[in-house]
């Protein structure tokens, strides 16, 4: 027992040591610090959000709550009106309201949350697609390669865009899923992956044979007996979820690319073909030689790529394809103050706060996460690392 | 001694591709029908100069590149070996007696899962070991990873192995939990020996292993090789381009160039009296660290002609001082003229 | 009694990075005398090569030159190369000191020819004797009769860019895309020459070669254009910093050969780096030894090989492999410059180490005729 502890701390040390090394390089960088700044600063107001801006409605805290129904925003400092409100503890509207008389200070606390759930979705789905795609094609190379390279293309030709605006209208409300039959299919799957390490193929032809066998017998019976509903579960898709999908789907192509780049650099190295020697399978040669070293480039962009989606997904929501009306997003604060830019008899700023409030949010978010992108790259790329 | 190793007319060209439709126009020949026999124990020296293909060879032999044509014979019965030979020999070709034995024996038919099995046979160390050690590896995982690829132990019993060898290359404990590039060139070949001495291989190709490190460092290594080869009881293809540090831990040399082997020979003989011109331009060229031998070395003229288009004949014919006009028409056999000294030259038979 | 024509005195040199000031050079002392060979040997990390940089000034940002003189004496007058200014330094380069870099393909710009390289050197030094050689050309031809409309005017240019090199005229007339023709005759010249140079560096056909871009050179012939560039202005002294490391053997001799029979014909003093010591044996007068930054001996070639004074120099010589004799090594490990053990930086793997090696380090002493140590065994 007392082996095992001193096992991990000896295997801690050296992490330790590199974590140590890696502080020293942001210290000495302000601009990563700022970054690093911002983005534990947004984090925590996220994780705050309950404590800083109490939900006056319990079960749909990402509602952003009306004092009155009145058109004309009021300033920030003005007292809150609406007695069920008070009762919750809101005194005053510390950032004003807008249109509709929503607080602004409400919607941009939860919009963090919000911002953070679009951004980390958004990258992980992408990411997920794009790593997948690119290591089979920069591994095997040849006709693989070729063949995903194409299909990327074609994805990376889609506008996206256009492509959120038309998912909003064509995919339904609800998704009704049928579970029963996924789970079918993930289970032929696996026969088949079975089937094939039986009659000693290689990994790739494993999965391949899988991925054919199961879209034929999937196929197959769909085709011959329509789809027999076994367990039905519906979920519900808001725009904003269509929002994300569409994203998702047209911004893997970039990561795809950058990964298949380096790990073309990274498959020649001696210690690979050393790992083939040592008689490591593929997958090992990929998942623990390969990947590590290949996956630096990616993380950067991905960091970089938060800010840029939330950045998109505010514009949509501008445009009044995303989020819901009424709900904490600031790309939706800012579709209210639509009316209010240059509104005001006496000075035309006099509504400066329905927009350049969430407005600096979404700039400090993306900066905060650009900055620290740039962090990301002066830190981990090996040939800067100086060592 | 018994044989090790042997390769047969071992070929290995690499296809040049041109043209629009990508067809192939042209052939490297990197390794062009080698047939060499490695003794169990010895230390086999391969040397020649860059682009010459010993690197191709020594990667070809265990099996990290697939052979274009030829075969490889590891640690087979004396009685089988004659077995293949007589049914090669005879007009038998094409039997199913050899075609099975082949399928057996021969490494260069193996592939998929029997190629995994015998990886345990053959190791390889690099020549830089910066980049044959993965950097984001511990040195623990980096040494132990070849006992949990091959199933042979985890966990602790895996742990006290990795530090019977790490004592044994001269490292201790303290070394473990570390990354590569806390370590000195010599340190980190220490380790990149240590991997693949790990699962107990009986063939080692040491691939220019010493000439990344400095002159002090060099003796280090090379005790160590000699050491370990004694201590368990290894066999090493030893591929250099350095001819001072092969004349002292080679017991036999084979000098090649453009993927052929010209000479072969025990190192004394081959280093007192090389035969072969090229040979012998060679061993004039190593520069003496002592001025007050002088030396008449032969300087050869021109360029190491491209593999891709190698001259007619004997491949060494346009640089050599005294070529006839044989050379020029008939590529000369690697035979053997006594006492284990091989040489393919014209002028020698 | 030869003079001195380079002297390095107390040369320090210190880099700052990341993980501390790493003490390059500490205290460097050479002396190159004209027509000799010197040959500057020691292991990885010793500073050799950083020596080489520093005699011209081209050690790049963390580094920074701490101390010390570099006294050049091309005409007994000696200057301190360390303290001029870029634009003095930038005539000294290439034209009195060349330096020959060790990996031929990084040291050639992928993208120019390589007589594009040469002439790049030959139009910057020898501008005053390419325009002569064109005059000489025009006026030949105006004396033949061939004279075209232009001869006149390309006559009359050449002499104002002898006499005013920096005239405005020309300044503005270069920029001109068809006035600024004539200096095609320029560039004729200087190919001619480049062409030469190339011939002397035994490159067989050099009308073709001149043409080719460097990744089509092989590892030879990219290096002898390499050793082209640095004598292409007949320099004083040639800095070689291991220019056949990376050459096969057999390449390396052509190589050597030909540094030695280019030395007999342009006079130049050579410092050849290199950790080699069969190459030293071969090519050098006068050997120094460095080790950690410092030059622990310095000596003729036979003193350092039979004679060595130096305990780092007799481990070095005995741990060359030779067969039959086992093998011996150094025992530790080069000590890390960036906290460079007390005194003399050697003490902890010497074996004749005592007190005041731990505590002082050592000064170069004269402990025979014409051989320097700097040891405290020798006071």
């Amino acid at each position: 027992m007392r082996y095992r502890l001193r096992e991990f701390k000896a295997g801690i040390r050296p992490t330790l040591d590199e974590l140590k090394f890696t502080l020293k390089k942001i210290r000495k960088s302000p601009l990563s610090i700022v970054g690093t700044a911002i983005v534990a600063f947004y984090i925590t107001i996220a994780v705050f959000a309950p404590v800083l801006a109490p939900p006056t409605d319990p079960r749909n805290p990402y509602s952003i709550f009306h004092d009155g129904y009145g058109p004309t925003p009021r300033p920030p400092g003005s007292p809150v009106k609406d007695p069920f409100i008070l009762g919750k503890g809101w005194t005053v509207h510390f950032f004003g309201t807008v249109e509709g008389q929503l607080d602004i200070y409400y919607g941009c606390i939860w919009g963090t949350r919000t911002a953070f759930r679009i951004g980390v979705i958004v990258v992980a789905i992408a990411l997920t697609i794009g790593l997948l795609t690119g290591s089979l094609a920069g591994f095997y190379g040849g006709t693989i390669d070729e063949f995903l390279m194409r299909f990327t293309d074609i994805v990376l030709a889609f506008p996206g865009l256009i492509l959120a605006m038309a998912l909003v209208i064509a995919l339904p409300r609800t998704w009704s899923m049928d579970l029963g039959f996924l789970g079918l299919a993930i289970m032929i799957f696996f026969v088949l992956v079975f089937l094939g390490r039986f009659l000693k193929l290689q990994g790739i032809w494993t999965f391949i044979l899988g991925l054919l066998g199961l879209t034929t017998v999937v196929l197959s019976y769909v085709w011959a007996f329509g789809a027999p509903p076994i367990y039905i579960i519906k979920l519900g898709l808001t725009n904003l979820d269509k929002v994300l999908i569409a994203l998702a789907l047209v911004g893997w192509p970039g990561y795809t690319r950058v990964i298949r780049g380096e790990i073309l650099r990274v498959r020649n190295e001696d210690y690979v073909e050393a790992a083939k020697a040592v008689g490591c399978s593929d997958f090992r040669v990929l998942t623990k030689h390969i990947l590590p070293n290949a996956i630096y480039s990616v993380v950067i962009m991905a960091s970089l790529d938060i800010g840029a989606i939330v950045l998109t997904a505010a514009a949509l929501s501008f445009l009044g394809i995303g989020a819901p009306v009424g709900y904490a997003d600031w790309g939706q604060m800012i579709s209210f103050a639509r009316n209010w830019i240059w509104a005001g008899i006496e000075n035309p700023w006099q509504y400066w706060y329905t927009f350049t409030i969430p407005g600096v949010f979404i700039f400090t978010f993306v900066l905060g996460w650009n900055l620290l992108g740039d962090a990301f790259r002066d830190i981990l790329d090996p040939t800067l690392r100086r060592r | 001694m018994s044989t090790l190793l042997e390769t047969r007319r071992l070929k290995k060209y690499y296809p040049v591709l041109g043209g629009v439709l990508r067809r192939k126009v042209a052939e490297i020949k990197a390794v062009d029908e080698v047939n060499i026999r490695i003794l169990k124990g010895e230390c086999f020296g391969l040397v020649g100069e860059s682009g010459c293909g010993k690197t191709t060879f020594g990667k070809t032999v265990i099996r990290l590149l697939d052979p274009t044509a030829g075969s490889i014979y590891l640690d087979v019965p004396s009685d089988i070996m004659e077995e293949i030979d007589k049914l090669e020999n005879s007009d038998d070709r094409d039997s199913r007696r050899l075609k099975e034995l082949r399928k057996k024996y021969d490494l260069a038919t193996y592939r998929g899962s029997m190629l995994s099995g015998i990886r345990k046979k053959m190791q390889i160390v690099y020549q830089d070991p910066t980049s044959s050690l993965n950097p984001r590896m511990l040195v623990k995982n980096i040494i132990s990873e070849p006992l949990i690829v091959q199933g042979l132990a985890k966990g602790q019993a895996a742990r006290k192995k990795v530090l019977e060898m790490l004592y044994k290359v001269g490292l201790t404990e303290r070394h473990l939990y570390r990354y590569p590039h806390e370590f000195s060139g010599g340190q980190r070949q220490r380790i990149a020996v240590a991997r693949a001495l790990m699962i107990d291989p009986e063939f080692v190709v040491l691939d220019e292993p010493t000439s990344s490190v400095d002159v002090s460092v060099r003796a280090q290594l090379l005790n160590l090789f000699q050491d370990l080869q004694k201590d368990l009881n290894l066999t090493y293809l030893f591929v250099s381009h350095d001819l001072s540090v092969v004349e002292c831990i080679a017991h036999r040399v084979a000098v090649m160039y453009l993927g052929k082997i010209v000479e072969l020979a025990q190192t004394e003989e081959l280093y007192k009296n090389p035969l072969h011109p090229y040979a012998q331009a060679l061993f004039s060229s190593i520069p003496i660290p002592d001025p007050t031998v002088q030396k008449r070395p032969i300087i050869l003229t021109g360029e190491v002609p491209s593999p891709v288009n190698p001259p007619s004949g004997c491949t060494f014919h346009p640089r050599c001082p005294k070529a006839m006009q044989i050379c020029t028409e008939k590529e000369p056999e690697l035979k053997d003229i006594g006492n284990g000294h091989m040489v393919a030259c014209h002028l020698i038979h | 009694m030869t003079e001195e024509i380079l002297v390095v005195d107390d040369l320090r040199l210190n880099f700052y990075t990341y993980e501390g000031v790493v003490e390059a050079l500490d205290g460097v002392n050479l002396s190159l005398k004209k027509g000799e060979t010197l040959g500057v040997v020691g292991e990885t990390g010793c500073g050799k090569s950083v020596t080489g940089l520093s005699i011209l000034n081209l050690i790049p940002p963390p580094g920074r030159i701490e101390g010390g003189k570099v006294l050049f004496k091309p005409k007994k007058k000696p200057v301190d190369l360390l303290v001029q200014k870029e634009a003095i330094l930038r005539r000294v380069r290439g034209k009195y000191i060349s330096m020959i870099f060790q990996d031929p393909r990084s040291a050639l710009n992928p993208i120019y020819t390589a007589g594009d390289q040469i002439t790049e050197v030959l139009r910057h030094h020898r501008r005053k004797e390419l325009i002569q050689r064109s005059l000489e050309r025009i006026n030949e031809e105006i004396e033949a009769g061939k004279a075209g409309f232009l001869t006149g005017y390309y006559k009359g240019i050449y002499q104002k860019m002898l006499k005013n090199p920096k005239a405005l005229s020309l300044l503005i007339l270069s920029r001109i895309p068809i006035v600024s023709r004539y200096k095609r005759m320029l560039n004729e010249e200087a190919k001619k020459e480049a062409i030469n140079m190339l011939r002397i560096m035994r490159i067989p056909d050099p009308e073709r070669v001149v043409d080719m871009y460097p990744h089509e050179l092989s590892g030879g012939m990219a290096q002898r254009v390499v050793i082209a560039i640095a004598l292409a202005c007949n320099p004083e002294v040639l800095i070689a910093d291991e220019p056949t490391t990376n050459l096969d053997v057999t390449i390396q001799l052509q190589i050597l050969d030909l540094i030695k029979e280019l030395k007999e014909k342009f006079s130049s003093s050579i410092i050849y780096v290199t950790h080699d010591m069969g190459v030293i044996a071969q090519m050098c007068d006068r050997v120094a030894v460095m080790y950690a930054g410092n030059v622990v001996e310095l000596a003729d070639l036979f003193e350092t090989f039979k004679k060595p004074l130096h305990p780092y120099t007799q481990a070095l010589l005995e741990s060359i492999p030779t067969p039959g004799k086992p093998f011996k090594s150094i025992e530790g490990t080069v000590p890390s410059l960036v906290n460079p053990p007390e005194g003399c930086r050697f003490n902890d793997r010497c074996p004749y180490a005592m007190e005041i090696c731990r505590k002082e380090k050592p000064k170069m002493v004269e402990a025979k005729k014409e051989h320097f140590v700097q040891c405290f065994l020798y006071r």
